[in-house]
């Protein structure tokens, strides 16, 4: 079981590479202190460790790897993702195109409820199944303990993501809170991108 | 209205050709291996002319103390010339402008600066160099290209996007076709995008090991080297290059008279302005002398100016010196006194800085000119 803490532990850069993107434009563009910013790292983690739990309740009860349903699943995600980001990036900045009370709501909804955000990015980020994430799953079919697998790779893969809140110590710069809203941007672009290449290539 | 003070060596021939004699013996040396015996006329030719056209152009600079408008001559056509000699040197050698999966395979691509962004990361944490060229050997190795931007960097901070980056001419060019901007306000907001990009195409890169602004994001493989149309992908990779490269490098800058790619896309730039941070030499703004007038924020191509001071991602062209009517921005060396001194503050850094662009450029100026003359005779 203990081998899936060591997948997780040696390749928790390439998920902090993957997932990372998602998290820094959060704190950035939220500009708040190390404390509020551990609390949305916090909350993306609990996300990431729901969907964690669904995949390994299904490789569990099912005993089946990531098939045609799974590839699907992560498409909607990426593409959901994208959507999320591209409305956090831009919640206030949509008055042009949606008029000034829809965008206001859309800001609320957004900005307003930034943990709320931050867990549902984590949430949709973990659907995004990458090389480690599938050597898991794979190794996982018919064994046993498939959830403390699940939850000590994600521990495990969870390590680099710890100094992220630190960007907090440079809150008081304005550019800050613009890199992360352009950051958003970018990411959500590229995840709608991969998402609908996803789906182009499997159906 | 203050009068703008005057360098030393302003209007003055004597102190010019003082000040240009050293730079001489130094771009001769930098071309010497195009001076050297064994070459044919033409290229020979061509490298008199480069010598000669460099010299001048440096000694217009000292002379008339005009820093920018000089620079630029050197800058575009340098940019230009560098294109034309590196697509004719990909056509001899590959027979096309685009690489195959066999050149990726055997490690042959060129290494270009802006890679740098993207390499860091895995370097440091799977001492990997994701990229398909040579470390030491043929064109443009990955160490050489290293050692050359990372010296140049840590010397002069990000005037290598106005002194060195060969592809840097090309949106410095367009944006100064038109004389009045179309587009009269730019955000300079818009600038930190480019922070973000670095943010991005780093971590991106080193996700999935492979240099992701170079295979789907950069402009100026439209007038370098592509990616070989294989397939839907490769099709739709080629068609973001042209469109980034007519968007970000000719429209944008044409409209806005603004370096439009580099102030806000490029990635390196963003790097190069963290540089700008540890190197001695800066624009200085001396608000005792300030009228308030804007024309360094209007004239300023990479929107680094914020009420009148020079801000992180300067890249010290010189447009803001030159065109500010009482001298209150200059450059200046850190730790000296900004009042006095100004000629050689100025002098020290356009020294470094323009042997660096002649050893950027030189090489491929040389060869761009033999190539136009060959085709003439």
């Amino acid at each position: 079981m203990f081998e899936s803490l060591l997948i997780g532990l040696s390749t928790s850069a390439s998920c902090v590479a993957t997932c990372g993107n998602v998290v820094i434009g959060i704190i950035m563009a939220n500009r708040q202190g190390v404390g509020r910013s551990f609390a949305l790292l916090g909350a993306f983690m609990c996300g990431r460790l729901a969907t964690y739990a669904v995949i390994a309740a299904v490789v569990a009860v099912v005993s089946v790897g990531v098939g045609g349903i799974g590839a699907c699943a992560m498409a909607v995600g990426q593409i959901l993702l994208g959507l999320l980001m591209l409305l956090y990036a831009f919640g206030r900045t949509w008055r042009l195109c949606v008029g000034h009370r829809a965008s206001r709501r859309l800001y609320a909804l957004c900005r307003g409820r930034v943990v709320a955000v931050a867990a549902m990015a984590g949430l949709l980020s973990a659907l995004n199944v990458c090389p480690p994430m599938l050597s898991l799953i794979g190794s996982s079919v018919g064994a046993d303990h498939v959830v403390g697998r699940f939850v000590l790779f994600f521990i495990g893969s969870s390590v680099l993501f710890l100094p992220m809140p630190f960007i907090g110590t440079i809150r008081n710069k304005a550019a800050v809170g613009i890199i992360g809203r352009a950051v958003a941007a970018i990411v959500a672009i590229i995840f709608i991108f991969k998402g609908f290449a996803t789906l182009f290539y499997n159906f | 209205m203050k009068n703008k003070p005057t360098y030393w060596s302003t209007g003055r021939i004597g102190r010019s050709i003082l000040l240009t004699a050293p730079m001489v013996l130094l771009i001769g040396l930098m071309l010497s291996g195009n001076l050297a015996g064994g070459q044919s006329y033409v290229h020979t030719f061509s490298a008199v002319v480069a010598l000669l056209f460099f010299v001048s152009m440096f000694w217009m600079m000292i002379y008339t103390g005009r820093t920018d408008r000089w620079r630029a001559v050197v800058f575009i056509i340098g940019a230009l010339l560098f294109c034309i000699s590196f697509i004719s040197n990909l056509i001899e050698v590959r027979s096309s402008m685009t690489f195959s999966d066999a050149e990726q395979l055997t490690c042959t691509i060129p290494f270009c600066h802006i890679v740098t962004t993207m390499v860091i990361i895995p370097a440091a944490i799977k001492q990997t160099i994701i990229f398909p060229g040579s470390l030491v050997e043929g064109y443009a190795s990955i160490s050489s290209m290293l050692v050359i931007v990372l010296g140049f960097s840590i010397v002069i901070g990000r005037g290598f996007c106005s002194w060195g980056c060969f592809y840097g001419g090309w949106d410095d060019g367009t944006s100064r076709i038109l004389r009045r901007p179309v587009i009269r306000r730019v955000n300079s907001a818009f600038r930190w995008f480019a922070f973000a990009m670095l943010v991005l195409m780093a971590l991106w890169s080193a996700e999935s090991l492979s240099p992701k602004y170079c295979e789907w994001l950069c402009p100026f493989k439209a007038v370098t080297e592509n990616e070989r149309i294989v397939d839907g992908v490769t099709l739709v990779k080629n068609i973001v290059f042209y469109t980034l490269f007519v968007v970000l490098v000719v429209v944008l800058p044409l409209l806005t008279r603004k370096r439009i790619q580099c102030a806000t896309f490029c990635p390196m730039g963003a790097l190069l302005s963290l540089f700008n941070k540890i190197n001695v030499f800066d624009v200085r703004h001396r608000a005792d002398l300030c009228i308030n007038c804007g024309r360094c924020d209007k004239a300023c191509p990479m929107l680094a100016i914020e009420n009148h001071c020079p801000t992180l991602t300067c890249s010290k062209c010189g447009r803001c010196v030159d065109e500010c009517p009482t001298g209150a921005l200059r450059y200046h060396v850190r730790g000296t006194s900004p009042d006095r001194h100004f000629t050689w503050a100025r002098t020290l850094y356009i020294y470094p800085a323009y042997i660096f662009m002649v050893t950027l450029l030189g090489g491929s100026f040389v060869n761009g000119l033999a190539l136009i003359i060959n085709l003439f005779i």
